[in-house]
């Protein structure tokens, strides 16, 4: 049995330690590119979303290098995640290819699915091989988050441009090799420090990155955003993380231990709804970024995405009623860099004009 | 109180149910005029543009009726059974549509995961009338949409024939063509252009889910490996089995461009189609369709059905 998976930003690497501590033959897709992309999105419905299209790409190109099961998760809707592996199995029958469609779905009260799912995967793995796998993976999920958030800090503070992105990569890369606990943690306190050391300067603007969290999460479906923003000079800040992701929808439902999240209620007045998805989260930490007085806020989403469709529709009132500058990109396989870097820039040239006005007390605009 | 009702997104599906009960409940019912250019105008200047057809042909709606009403009446659809939702676009509208309103909206929440007396409460709450009197009205209007249901599936009609009273028994015939889509792309004939009168016309008999025995929809939707979790997906894609079950000459699939659930069982739809060797025509509406591109290509798919099986 060779496993394999889809990508979705720095997934890879608590996933392959998962499965390879606990004994199971991994193939990784390629890493996402525009070959992924373009046989995703051959074979996708058209108006499929952006993630349903490059997981389709990743299993495919997976599959040439000869992985043979294929791993994904499942859901209970309304977000139509839910049944991307149903109908990404059916299409992959459709082409021919003959492989295992191994899907998660979220126990929901009824363990017996789940359990019958891992016990196919698992077969003949030994239980302290997984139980070490799952301690090393979420060593590493947390790992790759921390480091993430320190790279949002130090890039717009840092004295040699691309320098922080240099330094991620490389620590990534040792982070995937690393399989003892205290490597990990040495990887993640000497990280830290290197990050740190490089960062003098000061940001010009704070921005937060709000959305779905498959295209926040992967910077190639979303074009790179934080990196070309922190190069901008802007420091970002992420509202969704891997880890933090996991805990609050895998871990704690499953225990039954649901703590609402008190943020949420600030959308009330704005989306009174859980809209499935991040809908309702989009629209809460855009009240929580006006809030905390950052300069702006910057809304992904793949296009077609109903939850943030909803949430896209009520932003602009967001903004008017809390005073804050919002950006909406919907992202897809048409989206072209040269049209999206113009749109960015034009967008901090903003905020910073409204910087300027905000420091020398006009409340209007004008051509200073 | 007058109350408007929006002839548009799950009018076609509930009609009867709300308009018996808000009239049971004392209400004076204003419904908005069908579809026509002023309206969907209306709806694209006021809609988001990532919002799909139907969703801007509601704020068109709204948009007619908000200065002839005293209040609107949209109900927030979550839920109609146990594990199923609506489109989150339903599930947000409300929220989407109130700030741009002239008149008051009323949005009472319809949750049926969550039992039949929260919704009660819900109605009572949001329609101000007492919780008996809502009980009481809801009764007979749920009766009323089980005779509606029952009169489109029995007498085979489209759900303005059964509301207009008409009681015309179509014939069966073996020109039959599988409609599939949602109830307000099908039977709102300014959108889809006389869809249905202009098959008529050719000789073809449409078939759409409202004319078949729920029964079979639902069994046929359980044939999938995962139960889909929207309740109107669930509906088009056990048609869909059912249309391929009962051998119909061709298929018509229509979806509103960017629809989100109808891009994933459209897929499946289409796979199932192309194994049984069904014809399937799969059409995509938006505000820009022109009449003549859309005839062209339903003739052509006709003419096509006539060669292969001449009558």
């Amino acid at each position: 049995m060779k496993v394999t998976f889809p990508h979705m930003g720095s997934l890879a690497i608590p996933m392959k330690a998962l499965l390879e501590e606990a004994g199971l033959e991994v193939v990784l897709p390629p890493p996402t590119s525009k070959r992924t992309l373009t046989l995703g999105s051959r074979h996708a419905p058209e108006f499929a979303c952006l993630p349903l299209k490059i997981n389709l790409g990743n299993y495919l190109e997976a599959l040439e290098l000869g992985a043979d099961t294929i791993i994904m998760a499942g859901g209970v809707g309304p977000c139509r995640f839910g049944y991307y592996g149903q109908v990404q199995r059916e299409i992959l029958r459709s082409l021919g290819k003959d492989c295992d469609f191994l899907i998660f779905e979220p126990p929901a009260g009824d363990f017996k699915g789940l359990a019958s799912t891992c016990r196919r995967l698992f077969a003949g793995c030994r239980p302290a091989g997984i139980l070490r796998g799952a301690k090393i993976a979420w060593a590493k999920a947390r790992a790759v988050d921390k480091l993430w958030q320190v790279s949002l800090w130090a890039r717009p503070r840092e004295v040699e441009r691309g320098r922080t992105s240099k330094i991620i990569r490389k620590l990534y890369h040792k982070l995937d090799q690393a399989c003892e606990m205290k490597r990990i943690r040495r990887i993640v306190r000497e990280g830290i420090e290197e990050l740190k050391s490089q960062a003098k300067g000061e940001p010009k603007a704070h921005i937060a990155l709000v959305g779905e969290i498959y295209v926040v999460l992967d910077p190639f479906s979303n074009q790179y955003i934080e990196e070309r923003l922190g190069e901008m000079g802007v420091e970002v800040s992420r509202t969704i993380y891997l880890s933090q992701w996991i805990v609050h929808h895998l871990v704690l439902p499953t225990f039954r231990l649901h703590r609402p999240n008190r943020s949420l209620g600030l959308a009330s007045g704005y989306l009174n709804y859980a809209v499935g998805g991040h809908g309702l989260e989009t629209v809460a930490n855009t009240v929580l970024a006006a809030r905390r007085r950052f300069d702006g806020v910057v809304q992904l989403a793949p296009f077609t995405c109903m939850p943030e469709i909803v949430a896209a529709s009520i932003l602009p009132r967001v903004s008017k009623g809390e005073g804050i500058s919002v950006l909406t990109l919907f992202l897809d396989e048409h989206t072209g860099e040269a049209g999206l870097v113009t749109r960015l820039e034009a967008f901090v040239d903003m905020l910073l004009r409204q910087q300027r006005q905000r420091r020398q007390g006009h409340g209007i605009l004008s051509w200073a | 109180m007058k109350l408007g009702i929006p002839r548009a997104l799950l009018y076609y599906d509930h009609a009867p149910l709300w308009s018996t009960l808000l009239e049971g409940l004392g209400f004076e019912l204003v419904i908005s005029p069908p579809t026509n250019k002023a309206i969907l105008d209306l709806g694209v200047n006021r809609a988001p543009d990532e919002a799909c057809l139907p969703v801007k042909i509601c704020y068109g709606h709204l948009a007619a009726l908000e200065e002839k009403v005293d209040a609107l009446f949209l109900p927030r659809m979550v839920s109609e059974r146990p594990k199923t939702f609506f489109c989150p676009k339903l599930m947000g509208l409300p929220d989407m549509v109130r700030p741009e309103l002239a008149a008051e909206l009323f949005s009472p929440l319809v949750d049926l995961r969550r039992g039949k007396r929260e919704l009660i409460r819900q109605l009572s709450d949001t329609l101000d009338r007492g919780q008996r009197q809502v009980r009481e009205a809801l009764g007979f209007a749920e009766r009323s949409l089980n005779r509606f249901l029952k009169k489109m599936q029995e007498e085979k009609l489209t759900p303005l024939e059964a509301l207009a009273g008409r009681s015309l028994r179509r014939k069966a015939s073996q020109r039959q063509i599988g409609l599939l889509g949602h109830p307000y792309l099908l039977y709102d004939s300014f959108l889809n252009m006389g869809l249905i009168s202009f098959l008529e016309e050719r000789g073809f008999f449409p078939l759409t889910a409202q004319m078949l025995p729920p029964q079979q929809i639902q069994r046929c939707a359980e044939k999938l490996p995962k139960k889909l979790f929207w309740s109107m997906e669930a509906e088009i894609m056990g048609s869909a089995i059912a249309f391929l079950e009962e051998q119909v000459m061709g298929i018509i699939h229509i979806s509103s461009f960017a629809c989100g659930p109808d891009a994933m069982i459209g897929e499946l739809i289409s796979l199932r189609a192309k194994q049984s060797g069904t014809p399937l025509l799969e059409l995509n509406l938006d505000e820009q369709t022109g009449q003549a591109g859309l005839q062209t290509r339903l003739e052509a798919f006709l003419d096509m059905l006539q060669r292969r099986c001449p009558a």
